[in-house]
């Protein structure tokens, strides 16, 4: 059964319609790239997905449960994660507390859950930690995110994403804004967490960044699905090929 | 006959509350206006605009009781010093903070209680009377009208106009007017946005200045006088809609409306067995309109406030 | 030390110098303490949602009035016990919390501060309709004293061996009891906003959208703020209703004190609490100092020059002072002492 499954998903703004009666999905372990150029509607399908904007129309399933209509904070732990693309984080905590969030409970009343080893474990998965005279132990690094660079903050989004369990992370645009050591970090780190079995959906508008990484691609122009498959097979799509043309090479 | 009666009654009343409210809601018009600009422009909810009408009226009484000038220089004193407010307050102090929302908000409501304490400390808490232009009152049909307020809605649509063709003929007018639209796009095209700032401030003091000199010949002179004007500002604005000139004036009618409508129309006594009572409608439900409307926004539509929500 | 140990220690030493001095004042201070405890407690319950969650309420006092007008005009009318009339005031509170946090939670930033600054206004109006039962702005005298005879008969054979007679025992039950309130308030405040739930209300002020995305109900949690919030603050209103036995129209439903806990906040530092309490004692100790000042005569001239002018200014002084500190201490005193502690003492380990 698909981990996700997205039916004939429809949202306009206005008069612009950025997703057109979209249908994909993602099997369980698997490496999804959506990827389309800038203005395909990439990120409003991430921003449908995680109930931060309500679709005109269609349906998207959870593990066979329908989650269209719900709010975010449910989705999220239902099980989908999601890393925005301008990081998102708390300028006056450190990164220690930035990370330790996804790890405190929704509940308000409820038994104390200490977070610090869940925090822990996932500064110490997306290589947040401080060096330290002990080398088994991870230390969360203290600084505030404003001292870290852009792959640094990256990690940050990784990490606090990750903490949430999730059994599908949606990666928006990962590589933007990255220098080529951190894009090559980066994309370890993604293989890294494939390799753990995490499913991932992928959003980038470079289709040869991802080619490495994702088992399988959907490509969207103008909101609409205009192929589906494998790298391969969609590298060799002349749809594809002509969008990729008209769209400056995306 | 006596049905006859009544229903001569109802319609003399009926006649008085319309009369009235036109009356009085082109002053509310007039008294959002300006602070319905300044939100507009600079998208600064200037909590101060109330007090800004109090400095009109006060300006004006002090000129005339204690300066012993006339009417109209005590009058133009008042709108120059508050155009003279509006662009220190501005310098000043919204300038400076205008960045973050939240603080000009408790900075612009500290400057009206600041207001409110000097002028409690000169001239004390009391009740004041502001001479009106012109006493007296004229019979419209069978309304007695006091002449002043004829004159104040004269006066006020007089300012509303002379605003409207500013803003829409004048060359500077339109400077404000694309600023209020595009604030980068402005100052990308060369438009000095700090100047159009400080341009706005002025007019809408001075505005203040007109509005709050007829606010206190019309309604009250005291300390306390400038929560009404903004909460009937922030009413309209509410109602009316972001920085919308029509919008502002039906919201003004609608509300003067109600207004009119709760405090003219005959008020019922209603009693418990001990014999206290309250009034349900009548001179004490001054205000209340402008204040159910916006509770009743709040809980129905909240996101309509405004048109948008962030 | 962590930060919750430092605050507990910080409200510590406050409370016990706040009970220890409360013998040694003269009987006027005393009073002036004594509320000043009650609008710390006002000023700490704005703090739990304003401070920590970012979402200024400029109408904290309409809590105040929901809470203080139910138990009071309850003991009034229907003769209501105190044990009756406080919990119900509260609880009137929290309602009036709930019910209003719904649909204000949608608003963001300055349109739900100016929402709340509706809400005292609409409650004003109608006190003043309800004038027959609320006594108006002159307000209702009568209400049943929170320090009655009785009890004070029985502790007095005992204290006026200590040389207390029975006016100053009076000022004693109630200073002590707000000194009571205020730390109860304290360490429950203290202990929530370095718990995760406080964690977590930080949070949602520094970025709404990252608490969300961690899987985190942000609607909940500053709803539970809210009536958090707002059951501290009608607590101390219900109370100050049986203090002053009466219910002020002034002291339930100033514009000016709600105001006043934004500056007693800003001054402390926004989201400490411990912060809070001791804005609090500055504002209504301040108020106070100035008043005492007004009574001096300065050296100056034949008559001495008196500064008795200076009473009427002491709210003024105190909006001006807010403008100053918006301007150049926005961080407020116990983060710059935190500041120069941590230079010292190298990091703080926080969590």
């Amino acid at each position: 059964m698909a981990l996700l499954r997205v039916e004939n998903l429809r949202k306009s703004f206005g008069g612009l319609m950025a997703v057109k009666d979209l249908s994909f999905h993602v099997e369980p372990q698997e490496i999804l790239g959506l990827i389309g150029p800038n203005g395909a509607g990439k990120s409003t399908v991430f921003n449908l997905i995680m109930g931060i904007l309500k679709p005109d129309r269609g349906q998207i399933f959870f593990k066979g449960q329908e989650i269209t209509h719900w709010p975010t904070y449910k989705i999220v732990n239902a099980g989908i994660a999601r890393v925005f693309q301008i990081a998102q984080y708390f300028p006056r905590k450190t990164v220690y507390e930035n990370v330790e969030i996804s790890a405190i409970p929704n509940e308000i009343f409820t038994r104390a859950i200490d977070p610090t080893p869940k925090t822990l474990q996932s500064c110490e998965r997306t290589g947040l930690c401080e060096h330290s005279s002990d080398e088994n132990r991870c230390i969360c690094r203290q600084e505030l995110p404003g001292m870290l660079p852009q792959g640094g903050l990256r990690r940050l989004e990784l990490a606090r994403a990750i903490g949430t369990d999730p059994e599908l992370l949606l990666l928006d645009e990962p590589f933007a804004g990255l220098s080529h050591a951190e894009v090559d970090e980066i994309s370890h780190l993604i293989a890294s967490l494939r390799d753990e079995g995490q499913t991932i959906i992928l959003v980038d508008h470079n289709m040869r960044g991802v080619m490495r990484l994702v088992d399988r691609i959907v490509v969207l122009c103008f909101g609409e699905k205009i192929a589906e498959g494998t790298p391969e097979e969609v590298a060799r799509n002349p749809q594809v090929q002509e969008a990729y043309l008209a769209g400056g090479g995306f | 006959m006596p049905l006859l009666k009544i229903m001569d009654q109802v319609f003399v009343i009926a006649e008085r509350i319309v009369i009235y409210s036109v009356l009085i809601s082109a002053l509310y018009a007039l008294v959002a206006l300006g602070f319905t600009m300044i939100f507009g422009v600079g998208r600064v909810l200037n909590l101060a605009h109330g007090a800004f009408l109090m400095v009109g009226a006060y300006t004006a009484w002090f000129a005339q009781q204690y300066l012993h000038w006339n009417l109209y220089s005590a009058f133009a004193l008042a709108v120059v010093v508050c155009t003279l407010l509006g662009i220190v307050l501005y310098h000043g102090l919204v300038r400076h903070v205008q960045r973050s929302p939240i603080v000009t908000l408790i900075a612009t409501l500290a400057c009206a209680l600041l207001i409110e304490e000097l002028i409690k400390i000169f001239f004390t808490t009391n009740t004041q009377l502001l001479a009106p232009f012109v006493s007296g009152s004229v019979e419209i049909h069978k309304t007695t009208v006091i002449t002043n307020r004829i004159i104040a809605f004269g006066a006020s649509w007089l300012a509303i106009l002379l605003f409207w063709l500013f803003v829409h003929r004048a060359r500077w007018g339109k400077v404000i007017l694309a600023t209020a639209q595009d604030q980068e796009g402005a100052a990308l095209v060369g438009i000095d946005v700090k100047k159009v700032y400080t341009l706005t401030w002025a007019i809408s003091g001075a505005l203040a200045g007109i509005a709050g000199f007829f606010f206190a010949s019309w309604v009250k002179l005291d300390p306390f006088m400038w929560r009404d004007p903004l909460i009937i500002s922030f009413a309209i604005v509410v109602v009316g809609g972001l920085g919308s000139l029509k919008g502002s004036i039906v919201a003004a009618y609608l509300i003067g409306f109600l207004e009119v409508l709760m405090t003219y129309s005959p008020s019922v006594r209603v009693c418990a067995a001990d014999f206290r009572c309250f009034e349900f409608l009548g001179s004490s439900w001054v205000g209340v309109s402008s204040l159910l409307v916006l509770i009743a926004i709040l809980f129905i539509k909240p996101e309509g406030l405004f048109g948008r929500t962030e | 030390m962590s930060l919750r140990t430092l605050k507990f220690v910080l409200l510590g030493l406050t409370v016990i110098v706040a009970g220890a001095v409360g013998p040694f004042l003269p009987s006027k201070w005393m009073t002036t303490l004594m509320y000043a405890q009650l609008f710390a407690v006002y000023a700490m319950g704005w703090d739990i949602l304003s401070g920590m969650t970012g979402q200024i309420s400029f109408g904290h006092i309409f809590f105040v009035a929901v809470s203080g007008y139910t138990a009071g005009l309850l003991n009034l009318y229907l003769k209501w016990p105190i044990w009756a009339t406080v919990p119900t005031g509260v609880s009137m509170a929290v309602l009036a919390g709930l019910l209003f946090s719904v649909p204000a939670l949608r608003l963001r930033g300055p349109y739900f501060s100016l929402v709340t600054l509706i809400l005292p206004l609409a409650a004003a109006r109608l006190v003043i309709i309800l004038a027959d039962w609320t006594g108006g702005e002159l307000g209702k005298f009568g209400v049943t004293p929170l320090c009655q005879d009785s009890l004070l008969n029985t502790l007095e054979g005992l204290l006026s061996r200590l040389h207390i007679d029975s006016f100053r025992l009076y000022q004693y039950c109630n200073y002590y009891f707000f000194w009571v309130l205020m730390t109860a308030v304290g360490v429950g405040l203290v202990w929530l906003s370095t718990s995760r739930i406080g964690k977590i209300l930080e949070a949602i002020r520094e970025n709404e959208e990252a608490v969300e995305a961690a899987g985190i109900n942000v609607a909940k949690y500053k709803i539970f703020a809210f009536a958090v919030s707002a059951s501290v603050v009608g607590l101390g209103g219900a109370l100050s209703v049986h203090t002053n036995e009466a219910v002020f129209f002034n002291s339930l439903l100033s514009l000016t004190s709600s105001i006043e806990m934004i500056v007693a906040s800003v001054i402390g530092g926004m989201g400490t609490i411990v912060g809070a309490l001791w804005g609090g004692f500055l504002v209504r100790g301040g108020e106070q100092l100035i008043r005492e000042i007004a009574q001096w005569k300065l050296p100056i001239g034949a008559e001495g020059l008196a500064l008795s002018f200076l009473e009427r200014w002491a709210t003024f002084i105190f909006f001006a002072l807010l403008l100053v500190l918006l301007f150049f201490a926005r961080q407020g005193l116990l983060p710059l002492l935190m500041g120069l502690f941590r230079q010292r003492r190298g990091e703080i380990r926080r969590g």
